[in-house]
This record gives C-alpha cells, structure tokens and sequence, in this order.
C-alpha cells in the first residue's frame, strides 16, 4: 500500500482541523479550537483499485505561508490550500501563497479549496463560485459537502 | 554521533531516546516516556512516523521537529542522521508549554477573527444602506413627472371657473399632491444625508429676517388659521449667522411641521435663546413648543423603513422623516437634536446648533427677491420657446403651463439632432432643457448648443428643468451656462416665476 503525506495549510480559523475531522471521523465541533505545531493523522481511501493511505499534516493557521515550521513541508506529496469563503483574508493573498509553494515545491500538486460554503447565502453559491473562480472547490466540514470528493481527488492525483 | 554521547549531553527526564535503522527498525530505545519495543518498526507507532524515510534522504544531518502532537501529548522531536544508515531521535516533551502556547493563540486568533467578522459586518451594513439610499433616490425621483403633473394641472385647474363641488375636490387634490411633493422631497433630502454626501453653505444670513419669514408664513396659512404662533427671540442672539440658510430653516420648519402635526392645543412657540459663545462662535437653542399634543420620539434609523412601509399604516402618527432629516442636519452642524414630553400634556422640540458669525455682528441687508405676478403679465410678442424633453408627461406638463399664459410659442424637441438643427436654423427666446433628452445630458447637450447654435440662439436663457438639485448638481449647470434650474416637481407658478425671471420681458411687451 502506498503512503501519501498532504500537508493542510492556511490562514488560521478557516477550519483545516474541522476538515480533517470531518473526513477521518466524519465529526464536526462548531467550537473553534486553535491549532499548534501540527496534528498527524491517517485515512486510507480507495481510487482506481487501489488503496492510498493519506498522512494528513493538519498544520498551525499562519498569515503567510512562509511562517510555517519548514521542517513539517519535508517530503510532502501534496498541498492543500484552504480558505474561509466569509473571510477574504483568508484568499486575498492565495495566488502569492500557492505560488511559493509551487517555487518551493516542484511539482508537487496544491488544491485551493474555500470553506464553510454552508455559510453561504442559500442561492448565492454559483453567484460566489464565480468570484472565487481561483479555488478548486468549495467544501463544508459542517455538512460534510464535497470534504470526501477532494480528499479522494487528492489521492487520485497522487496514485 | 554514538547515542550514549548524545543521552550524556542531554540526560533529563522529560527526554526519551531512540535509535533506528533506515527501514524505521527501532534499535534500541530508552522508555523514559513511552514504551517502545526494539526490533519493533516505529512506524507502526504513529502515523508520524510513516515518512521518517525521507529524512534519511535529506541533505541536513539534523531535522528539528517541534510541537508535534502524538497521542494527546506534545514533542520536540529531534532527527539526527549518522554515517552508517542509522538515525538517533530525540524526543522532548514540552506538552505543558505548549497547552500554554495554545491558550494564548486561542485568545489572540479568537480576537482577531472576531475584529474581521466585525468589519465585515459593518462593511455589509454600509452596502445594504448605500443600496437602500440609491433606491430611494431613484424610486423618488421616478414620481417627480407624474406628480408634477397633478401638482400644476390642479393648481392651473383652481385659477379657472369652477363650481363649488368641483374646486372643493381640485383643492383636496393639490392639497395632497403638495403633501406628496413634500414628503417625497424629505425622503429625497434623507438620502443625501445618510449618504453623507450634502455639504454646508456658508453665506451670511441675517437670522431675525430669517425667523420673522418663517413665522409669517406659518402664521398666514390655512392649516394655522385658529392657531396662534409666538415668535420669541432674546436680544442676545447674533444679527447675522455665517452658515446655510435653507438647512438652517429647514431645521426650524421640520420642527414646526412636526409640532402642527401633533397639536391639540391652540398655540405653538418659537424660541431662540443663546447657550454661549465664544470668538466668532455661538452655540444657539431653537425651541418649537406646542403646549398640547404629543410629538412622538424619533423613530431612529428604521424611519425610512418605517415611512415606506405601506403596512404600516397611518403617517400622521409618526414623526415623520421630517425629525430624522433635522437631526441629521442638526449633525452636521455640530449639533443636537431632542424632544421632551411636557407636564403640560405638549411637546418641547429643542435644537442646539454651533454656529458662526461675524465679529462685527450687525443686521445685513439682503436681496429682495421680487415674485412675478403671473396671471397679470401679459406679452405683446409671443416668446419662442424650445422644451427639450423626452418624458411625454412632462412635456405636457410644460405645455399646457405655458400655452395656458398665452405668452409662448412652443416647439418640443424630443432628439437632440433635431434640436442642434434648430437652434441653428431658427431664432428662439428661451429653452427649457430637461436633465437628459435621449440619454444625452443636460450639460453635454448645452457644450453643444453653445457651439452649434446660431449667434441669436448663443445668447438666449436656458434653462434646466430636473430633478438634480443638490447644491453640487446647481453649481454644475451654472458653470455650464444654465441661467436657471427649475426642481422637479414644479408648480405652474414656480416654472413661470422662474422664467418671468430669467428673461428680458420689456423686449416682448
């Protein structure tokens, strides 16, 4: 079975550690806790016959992305990026943000994806959608929308 | 680096040290803090441990992992590489420092999101409020045409033969019309303000003249026939005000609206008393009183909502916008407003405005303005009058205003081309210009009238008929070359008034 490690990153408070909860425990806390240092943990999930087992680095919110403890990037497969759609501090900086790690990190595949879409205005969402046509989905850890298509996607980019 | 070298340097109890293979083979292991077996493969400890390959394919010697969360408990890890395909890694346990860290992270993150979440919600608040004032704006400017339709056709129809029955139901019709016209006005003053767009004249006024006028006029209308309106000023107050005239009236005349609106009694007083002052500025107290009948306290910013909610219901219980318009003004002198119930079963309506006024303080003489008597002006010449504009409501409205005089030879332009062709073919004595013909505007329109009319044309009034009125928009049409700007809705004799004014009526006599 093949190991993948993805590193969650993002501005803090956009919900990196709900997301995972969500997808590894399929819980979700309205609570907002603060992450420090970094959380590991594991899911395997199956695409195309074949199991991956995705090592999820759930990291500390920072402002900018180069505040993160380099060592916790070593040998990281994949990235993703995530924002609050509510909050357009958290995205206003993404194209300089991905790009950093698109310099630092040859090849190495990053998804952007936006947040709390159930905070959305019911309606609003293809509105928002295209406003937000930077990122490559949008995702709720509260209801659980699109939390495991992205990590299935995720896996599928890296078998 | 020998691992008893590295356990003598670092020897502490909150430490733990591990020794592996490049396979993740655990070598030898202390369990100064979690059990660990030898010949065991670490990776099976803890998902944090399935990538430790990739650190033998570093280029640094020595990786520092720190604050990493294995099992509810919190790490500094250490890796260190020797020469032979082994690795020495460190643990240190900093859980209780780090659960402080986090504490004070939580607070900090917790403040910061909160202060954005703020923000974002007063930067909405002020988009739904720029968006409502727009639409009222529009909303109101859209009723101007038709009520000054009903406006002027009912004050034309009163100065004709009529019978009783009949004068009785054109009266009621310009009565309300004119208490429309009123309202819609507030509401189009309301928006301005709340969008903090209107800005102060300053201009000497004299302030007993001031007054005096208001008091004549309230005292002289039909509403106040049985009512008796004191005027009190004390002798203290400045002969002169440096600041704007109309915003200051308008504060003295919402009050009094607001007081007849609401009054049982039979008298109603004015009182303007001086608080302080100080160099050239005077802090004045205007009071409005009616000694019976309640004045509702302010609605506070729901007013609008609250005024153009049909379901609302009866207006005549409210304040009206006419407060909320008076304070706001009231704000933008320095200023506050309030109202205070009496013992006496009335209302108290106070404003306490911070003023300016010369150091030479004295009474000055201002321009009379002379009013047209309309109905007796008769031309010999008939005036050649253009009416540029487009609305086919308003075009009627003009026509049968001026046709009614029998002084004016009309031609309506609907097409700037056909206008530009005109002034240019023919002479005329006047053109009356709505504030957009086809949705060319108004001051476009009048660049190129200048420079495509004939030399007669070049020197006839214009004159701008439109619902733009703010003191920016008439400086504007001034600049541009407007010798008038008559505000939609007008009455029959506010539109005559103005040309009568503006043009030269000895030539047509």
């Amino acid at each position: 079975m093949i190991s993948k490690k993805i590193v969650i990153v993002g501005h803090f408070g956009v919900g990196k550690t709900s997301l995972i909860r969500r997808f590894v425990e399929d819980v979700f806390s309205a609570d907002y806790k603060v992450t420090i240092g970094v959380h590991i943990l594991k899911k395997t999930v199956h695409v195309n016959d074949k199991e991956v087992n995705l090592i999820l680095w759930d990291t500390e919110g920072t402002d900018d992305i180069e505040e993160i403890r380099k060592a916790y990037l070593l040998g990281t497969h994949g990235f993703i990026f995530v924002c609050d759609v509510t909050r357009p501090v958290t995205y206003q900086n993404i194209e300089s943000q991905t790009q950093y790690l698109k310099d630092n990190f040859n090849k190495v595949p990053i998804i952007s994806i936006g947040n709390k879409s159930d905070l959305l205005p019911k309606g609003s969402i293809s509105e928002k959608k295209e406003e937000l046509e930077f990122l490559d989905m949008l995702v709720s850890a509260k209801e659980g929308n699109n939390v495991q298509r992205l990590f299935e996607k995720i896996a599928k980019l890296l078998s | 680096m020998a691992m008893h070298e590295l356990q003598r340097d670092y020897s502490t109890k909150d430490l733990q040290f591990i020794s592996i293979d490049k396979q993740g083979t655990i070598l030898t292991t202390d369990q100064q803090l979690f059990e660990l077996k030898e010949n065991s493969s670490i990776k099976n400890y803890h998902p944090f441990f399935e990538g430790i390959d990739t650190y033998f394919l570093e280029k640094s010697d020595h990786i520092k992992l720190e604050c990493v969360h294995l099992n509810d408990r919190i790490f500094d890890i250490d890796f260190i590489k020797n020469d032979d395909d082994t690795a020495v890694i460190i643990f240190r346990e900093g859980t209780d420092f780090y659960n402080r860290v986090q504490l004070i992270a939580q607070k900090r993150n917790e403040s910061i999101i909160f202060q954005e979440t703020l923000e974002l919600k007063n930067q909405i608040l002020k988009e739904q409020e720029e968006f409502k004032n727009r639409f009222i704006g529009n909303f109101s400017h859209e009723l101007r045409n038709p009520l000054t339709l009903v406006s002027s056709f009912s004050s034309m129809l009163l100065k004709t033969e009529l019978n009783l029955d009949q004068e009785m139901l054109v009266e009621a019709i310009k009565d309300q019309s004119d208490k429309l016209r009123d309202i819609l006005n507030d509401i189009i003053d309301l928006s301005i303000l709340k969008n903090s767009s209107l800005s102060l004249e300053s201009e000497p006024f004299s302030l007993r003249k001031l007054l005096k006028n208001v008091h004549l006029n309230y005292s002289t209308t039909s509403t106040t026939k049985d009512l008796s309106i004191k005027l009190k000023i004390d002798e203290t107050v400045p002969m002169t005000i440096i600041g704007d005239r109309r915003r200051f009236e308008q504060i003295i005349t919402n009050f009094l609206d607001n007081a007849l609106r609401h009054n049982k009694g039979d008298s109603i007083e004015i009182n303007i008393k001086e608080n302080q002052r100080r160099a050239n500025k005077v802090s004045l107290r205007i009071e409005v009183i009616n000694n019976s009948g309640i004045v509702p306290d302010s609605l506070g910013d729901q007013d609008i909502e609250t005024y153009t909610n049909l379901d609302n219901g009866d207006i005549e219980k409210t304040t009206g916008l006419s407060f909320s318009i008076a304070r706001e003004l009231a704000q933008l002198m320095d200023g506050e407003i309030l109202i205070k119930p009496l013992e006496t079963g009335g209302t108290l309506q106070v404003a306490n405005l911070k003023l300016v006024f010369p150091i030479h303080d004295k009474e000055i003489v201002e321009e009379t303005e002379e009013t047209a008597k309309n109905s007796k002006i008769h031309l010999t010449d008939k005036v050649r009058t253009i009416i540029a504009e487009d609305n086919s409501v308003t075009q009627m409205t003009a026509l049968k205003i001026l046709v009614g005089t029998g002084n004016f030879d009309n031609r309506v332009f609907t097409d700037p081309k056909d206008l530009l062709e005109a002034v240019d073919k023919d002479d005329y004595d006047l053109i009356l210009m709505s504030s957009s013909i086809s949705q060319v505007d108004a001051l476009e329109l009048i660049s190129l009238i200048k420079e495509f009319a004939n030399d007669h044309n070049k020197k006839i009034p214009i004159i701008a008929v439109t619902t733009k009125t703010s003191a920016t928009d008439l400086v504007e049409y001034r600049k541009a070359g407007f010798k008038d700007v008559v505000k939609k809705p007008y009455t029959d004799d506010e539109l005559l008034n103005t040309i009568y004014k503006r043009l030269n009526l000895k030539k047509f006599k």
